[in-house]
């Protein structure tokens, strides 16, 4: 019932509100910038080196951070490679959409997202010296998160982002605190500082990359309220030479991943709940899978997903 | 070196085997990442079904606690004892801590100091310990509740080998199978336009991040 009595205005500016946020999709693709990004999360702010370029040859990404450890993620086009000099460790992997961004951001993404939040188009304010509008996205609930989010009023680019909980307490915050558009990108500074050398190397096999997933041996007997089950794959983990399902569940913003692995002998076993930041974890063993539930979104929401998987075999035709 | 099955493993968490094949045991097990993992493991899933462990524990505790005991006079601490408000939220990442057992230690030590080690105020050692037991490294490294309550032996007997841990439970920062989830999350959504780098963001930031985490919920 998002349609309600007197909901012509309001209707009005929710359009608005979805024509900014589809423009900063739409921005993304072909627009060169770089600069500082501040980003703060449990009353520690981390400063991270930012380059993004994207024209006809690719869409190129780089992040660096500029404190402690030096991880680092570069991107190109749906490669994404992660260095982590803490664990030596790098992670290449692959985006699993491809195509059109546009064509998959269908109108009833959006509609999903009205339904689970409420949109408003608030005022303009000044972010890392440039005029940005103002977006608020309330969540109609405490299963998700809100944002508020801060859109270049020009080039339509995301310069500030707040993540919320339900009691609208910042839990997150990703700024720029100085940007430059530009006409090109030096090639160097797309050029990870990393070698990786003496790393562990993990990468998937591509042609296990993605399989869509028909027939499953899984089920959820509840899902939280407002969240579809977007797509199955059926993959191969990073580091692991077994094929593993993998479900990715929306409510038109949040993500939430499931991994069902099954368990070798004497692999670690994830149980209960792990908060990284906002993204939270929660573990679960079920029919000798290790089930492991993974989202930007409360701790409620991954765990009552994690309790509420079942195993049913044959069940699916 | 033969590797301990996990059957023996299993057995000698439960003090079912004879002295001989317990030193064998734990002298099998000491020297291998893997068989570290799998003890944690063990340990682990006792602890859940004791249902005592806390909620929120680092992976890096271990190190971190490894590192601050060397530095200490020796802290013995009774076992944690069932904080039931905690019940089944088992934390996940010190699972691949090699020495899970140290890092529910260090959970409940960490809790009281920033990331340093208190003067020992729980330490109430048992009148059955004996002195072979009570050297910093002997707990750091042989540090299993289940030795504290009933299985001296174990600690005493890893301090033969102790040597051949520090290197390896020291790199032991991140759980690597949660790494590749958040790695494998943030990307699998053209969605995550609307989000910008934030995805991005959080692996580049995540280390740090979560030991304050940690700290903000003493």
């Amino acid at each position: 019932m998002v349609a309600c009595f007197g909901s012509v205005a309001q209707a009005k500016a929710d359009q608005a509100t979805l024509d900014v946020l589809m423009r900063v999709q739409t921005a993304s693709q072909n627009i060169n910038y770089h600069g500082t990004l501040v980003f703060l999360q449990n009353g520690q702010v981390q400063s991270m080196r930012v380059v993004h370029k994207a024209d006809e040859t690719g869409r190129f990404e780089r992040l660096i951070n500029l404190n402690g450890v030096a991880r680092e993620v570069v991107r190109k086009d749906d490669l994404v490679i992660c260095y982590m000099p803490d664990s030596k460790e790098v992670m290449v992997s692959r985006q699993k959409f491809t195509g059109n961004v546009l064509t998959q951001l269908a109108e009833n993404d959006f509609a999903q997202l009205q339904k689970n939040y409420q949109l408003g188009l608030e005022s303009m304010e000044r972010v890392a010296g440039r005029e940005a509008r103002r977006i608020l996205i309330q969540p109609k609930d405490n299963l998700r998160y809100g944002y508020r989010l801060w859109v270049d009023d020009e080039k339509s680019i995301l310069l500030k982002s707040d993540l919320l909980n339900e009691r609208n307490e910042l839990l997150e915050q990703a700024m720029f605190a100085d940007i430059a558009v530009v006409d090109r990108i030096p090639e160097y500074l797309l050029q990870p500082t990393s070698t990786g050398e003496g790393f562990t190397w993990y990468e998937r096999e591509p042609d296990n990359n993605v399989l869509m997933v028909q027939d499953s041996d899984w089920k959820i007997a509840l899902l939280p309220r407002g969240f579809t089950v977007s797509s199955r794959f059926r993959h191969q983990m990073l580091g692991s030479n077994v094929l593993s399902e993998h479900w990715v569940l929306s409510d038109g913003l949040a993500n939430i991943s499931i991994y069902f692995e099954k368990l070798a002998d004497g692999e670690d076993v994830f149980e209960g709940i792990s908060p990284m930041g906002v993204v939270n974890a929660f573990g679960i063993l079920t029919a000798q899978h290790q089930i492991t539930v993974i989202g930007e979104v409360p701790a409620r929401t991954v765990e009552q997903l994690a309790r509420s998987v079942v195993f049913t075999p044959g069940a699916e035709e | 070196m033969t590797n301990p099955s996990d059957e023996r493993i299993s057995a000698l968490i439960d003090g079912e085997l004879s002295k001989q094949e317990h030193q064998m045991t734990v002298d099998e097990l000491l020297v291998c990442d893997e068989n570290r993992k799998a003890w944690g493991r063990y340990h682990l899933i006792g602890d859940t079904l004791k249902r005592s462990l806390p909620s929120g524990m680092d992976h890096g505790f271990s190190s971190r606690v490894m590192a601050a005991l060397d530095d200490e006079p020796t802290i013995l601490a009774p076992p944690p004892q069932a904080k039931t408000s905690w019940g089944q939220r088992v934390a996940g990442l010190a699972v691949a801590a090699s020495v899970a057992a140290v890092a529910v230690l260090g959970v409940q030590l960490m809790y009281q100091q920033d990331g340093q080690l208190p003067a020992p105020p729980m330490a109430q050692v048992p009148a059955n310990l004996s002195p072979a037991s009570s050297s910093p490294q002997n707990v750091a490294r042989g540090n299993i509740q289940h030795s504290l309550r009933t299985n001296i032996q174990t600690v005493t007997q890893s301090s033969s080998t102790a040597s051949h841990l520090s290197a390896p439970i020291k790199q032991m920062q991140i759980h690597p199978r949660l790494n590749k989830y958040l790695v494998d999350h943030s990307q699998q959504s053209p969605r995550a336009a609307v989000q910008g780098m934030v995805p991005y963001a959080r692996i580049v930031a995540y280390p740090n991040s979560h030991r304050f985490l940690i700290q903000a919920q003493k």
